[in-house]
């Protein structure tokens, strides 16, 4: 991380939120009305506990998913920066 | 990352300006699919991404010590030893700075070429641009 300028920083988290965002969106999809009542209130009021758990129940593959999101909005950053030039 | 700013000087282009344009582009289209949950599950994901670049330097720096304390370790010896530290704490957000790294090295090294490429346009890109600027296609069509 030593490398990035300051913008780079910011557009790292900012393209991390997309990220997350997104693998979210598609697991609560996947997700029976129960379930998706304890996801959401691990991250709304659970300890940090509570929200490493029910990661890794709900999310058990996250690296996976977070992954194949990171290239597919590598791509989808590159469409729009040839929009632009 | 240095030689982006020297494309950037010669073509008048801002990569930084690009990117904010393109990242802007997908939040905006993203912003529709709105959790209530989601902005404190940004707040856990980012503590954890946070958490995940400091304890990848502080790793890096203890693994380097005990290469050098075992000074007959293999890179394969390094390797496992780098799997078996992630194995030690919950590795969830771990791997994600190496992987957001490579994404923004990814999107800037692409502006770099394109900017590049972009006084060097081949016949095929310089047919494209004339027919979208000059409308080739309707004129071959009226005649």
């Amino acid at each position: 991380m030593k490398n990035l300028t300051e913008k780079q920083m910011e557009f790292s988290l900012r393209i991390f939120d997309l990220i997350i965002a997104r693998i979210l969106k598609k697991v609560h999809s996947t997700l029976d009305e129960s379930s998706k009542k304890i996801l959401e209130a691990a991250f709304a009021s659970g300890t940090e506990k509570e929200k490493d758990e029910a990661v890794k129940k709900y999310i058990p593959n996250f690296k996976k998913l977070f992954e194949e999101e990171a290239k597919k909005i590598e791509e989808e950053i590159k469409e729009e920066i040839k929009k632009q030039i | 990352m240095a030689e982006t700013t020297r494309a950037e000087n010669r073509e008048g282009l801002n990569p930084d300006q690009v990117v904010e344009s393109a990242v802007g582009n997908l939040e905006l289209a993203e912003s529709g699919s709105y959790f209530e949950f989601l902005t404190d599950a940004k707040k856990y994901f980012r503590n954890k991404y946070k958490e995940g670049t400091t304890w990848a330097e502080e790793k890096k720096g203890e693994l380097k010590d005990w290469a050098i304390r075992e000074s007959k370790v293999s890179p394969e010896g390094l390797k496992d030893a780098t799997k078996e530290i992630a194995k030690v704490s919950w590795g969830l957000a771990r791997i994600s700075p190496s992987i957001i790294f490579k994404v923004v090295y990814g999107v800037y090294d692409f502006i770099k070429t394109v900017i590049k490429k972009k006084g060097h346009i081949s016949y095929g890109e310089g047919y494209e641009i004339g027919k979208e600027m000059f409308n080739f296609s309707a004129k071959k069509e009226k005649k």
